[in-house]
């Protein structure tokens, strides 16, 4: 049994058919493809699966798909905003509160809402507050720290600009955004972008991107005629596709040179994608991978 | 989970016609942190969930110094944080507080923890010591349960298949009164009570003496309870270590409980009566110090 839901998704409607049995995080993660929120327990006990539901911390999890139309429901894909890490990702990569990662989606979820109903928590507080959400790695101290610092700079009373240095790592940012996978900390691999074009060309990044360029005004290296979207050559599985500048889906498996890129081998070509030129959400998969 | 439908109904009309169509097969689904983790875990099985949400009125509180009054799809949340709750009946909301975690109490409903029935039920002791009553509407209409007879057993309570809670009330002890909740368990947080407890004494005017005291235990018996006969030692006496150490024992006397996972039966019948003693001491200095009244 199936029902077509809406859900506000990071600001963008999107419109797809759910089982009665699907939870949101089943949703947001297997049709959505955002799968930056991530499955910890399935029990609601370990909050990898935070989201904000009409600005509320839940548990994905628990949440049925269904019950959730009409809803709005933010990710972590979301929190960053043209291309800029919302303060908690970037004091979370600075203070190296990320180290395997799984746990990091859902815990600044998590942080956001405490600091959003509570902007000068107390050392004790923030331990409080996210308590929901469960960390093996990093034994929490520099996760504190973080969100001490966070709150400092969005309250405006951060001692200064520090230096930008990542502590978290080279797959720190991607932790932080949800784009990276979950891993041990030397996650490796060339970062190929797939680009659309409005006049829908294709074509490859020239270069490895790094996390979190902008992919608009990338220089694509060969370009199809206008209404083809052909592969120029072999592209691998997991390549990010892009559209509008906007990742909207990553290639589902291996694509050969010459097959059509549409929605059979990418993951999520949508059209429901609210387009909004100009704006970046991070990434190339701070947005909807 | 095996297969389930969905009904949202959009009044309380349809959703208890609904239950009582599909009698025995359907359950009403508030938050779900209980009944969803109990169907992924193959504990229960439901073919058809009533879903319980966006009704007009039923997540209200409404709070006096005199008592309050909730709608059972009151989130969790709502009572930690409720500014009325907080200040007239903070062992109630602080108890609201102890559950779960800010992501299970942002979901979790009034209702539903007290459907659930666990004997450590974290809102029941609180709600047990103020004489709370809950409404329940069916097929006949309304009716008034007191929580005291609410619950049957580890899950079982009063409601017919196809009824809902429709909110629970209290009103507050005559003043000076003073409350207090604590939940022992192993984990500062996202834990289930090894034992809870919640202690009220209603002192005279003069703060001399127990006027009324009300002791309710979770966590130790198949349901949570009040424990009448230790409460009735504390009439017209003041709280004295003697005294104390008596109702503990009457209290521990009463609890019947089970050895489990979590802990064995032993030590949650010395928690019994150390909490229970706290409980009563607490209450007495907060009560008789400058300022102390109304909790």
């Amino acid at each position: 049994m199936k029902k077509t839901i809406t859900l506000l998704v990071n600001g963008s409607p999107r419109t797809l058919a759910v089982t009665h049995t699907a939870t949101l995080l089943d949703v947001l993660r297997d049709d959505l493809g955002l799968t930056g929120t991530k499955y910890g327990c399935g029990h609601g006990d370990c909050g990898a699966c935070t989201i904000l539901l009409d600005g509320r911390a839940v548990p994905s999890c628990l949440v049925l798909a269904v019950r959730a139309d009409g809803h709005t429901v933010e990710t972590i894909e979301g929190m960053a905003r043209g291309g800029k890490l919302h303060p908690l990702q970037k004091a979370f990569v600075e203070e190296g509160a990320v180290q395997c990662g799984y746990c990091t989606p859902g815990m600044i979820m998590s942080a956001r809402a405490l600091l959003e109903q509570n902007p000068h928590p107390s050392e004790e507080e923030i331990r409080r507050g996210l308590a929901g959400n469960l960390c093996r790695c990093t034994g929490y101290e520099k996760i504190v720290r973080a969100v001490q610092a966070a709150a400092e700079e969005m309250a405006g009373t951060g001692v200064g600009s520090k230096p930008a240095v990542d502590r978290a790592g080279s797959t720190g940012a991607a932790k932080a955004t949800g784009a990276g996978e979950a891993t041990a900390p030397e996650a490796a691999g060339t970062e190929h972008v797939l680009v659309l074009h409005p006049e829908d060309n294709v074509g490859v990044a020239t270069s490895r991107l790094a996390v979190g360029t902008a992919v608009k005004g990338v220089s694509v290296r060969e370009e199809v005629p206008v209404g083809h979207k052909v592969a120029l050559r072999d592209i691998p599985a997991g390549t990010y596709v892009v559209k509008y500048g906007v990742p909207i889906g990553r290639a589902r498996a291996n694509i050969a040179a010459g097959s059509w890129v549409h929605d059979h081998n990418v993951l999520d070509i949508s059209e429901e994608v609210m387009v909004r030129p100009g704006e970046f959400s991070g990434a190339p998969a701070g947005g909807e991978v | 989970m095996t297969d389930f439908t969905v009904w949202e109904p959009a009044t309380p009309e349809q959703a208890l016609a609904l239950l009582g169509a599909w009698k025995g097969q359907a359950r009403p689904l508030a938050g779900g942190t209980d009944l969803l983790v109990q169907m992924k875990q193959g504990k229960v099985r439901y073919s058809h969930l009533v879903s319980l949400q966006g009704w007009a009125g039923w997540d209200e509180i409404t709070v006096g110094p005199d008592g309050f009054r909730m709608g059972a799809l009151a989130r969790i949340s709502d009572l930690e944080y409720h500014a009325g709750l907080k200040e007239h009946f903070p062992f109630l909301a602080g108890a609201a507080g102890e559950l779960g975690s800010r992501q299970v109490r942002n979901l979790a409903t009034l209702g539903g923890n007290l459907c659930n029935a666990a004997p450590s039920a974290e809102t029941a002791p609180s709600l047990l010591t103020l004489d709370a009553v809950v409404t329940v509407v069916g097929p006949a209409g309304e009716r008034e349960v007191p929580l005291e007879a609410f619950f049957t057993g580890p899950g079982g309570t009063v409601l017919g298949a196809d009824e809902l809670v429709r909110g629970v009330y209290a009103r507050a002890p005559r003043a000076p009164w003073y409350g207090v909740y604590y939940k022992l368990s192993p984990r500062r947080a996202m834990d289930i009570a090894v034992v809870n407890v919640a202690v009220v004494l209603v002192l005279d005017t003069g703060k001399e003496k127990v006027e009324e005291a009300r002791i309710a235990l979770g966590a130790v018996a198949p349901t949570p309870l009040r424990v009448r006969g230790a409460e009735d030692m504390l009439a017209g006496k003041a709280v004295t270590a003697d005294l104390v150490e008596r109702v503990a024992s009457a209290c521990v006397a009463a609890a019947r409980p089970i050895t489990d996972v979590r802990a064995p039966a032993e030590y949650r019948r010395a928690m019994v009566r150390e909490l229970v003693g706290r409980g009563l001491r607490e209450c007495w200095r907060a009560l008789r110090e400058e300022g102390g009244d109304g909790a």
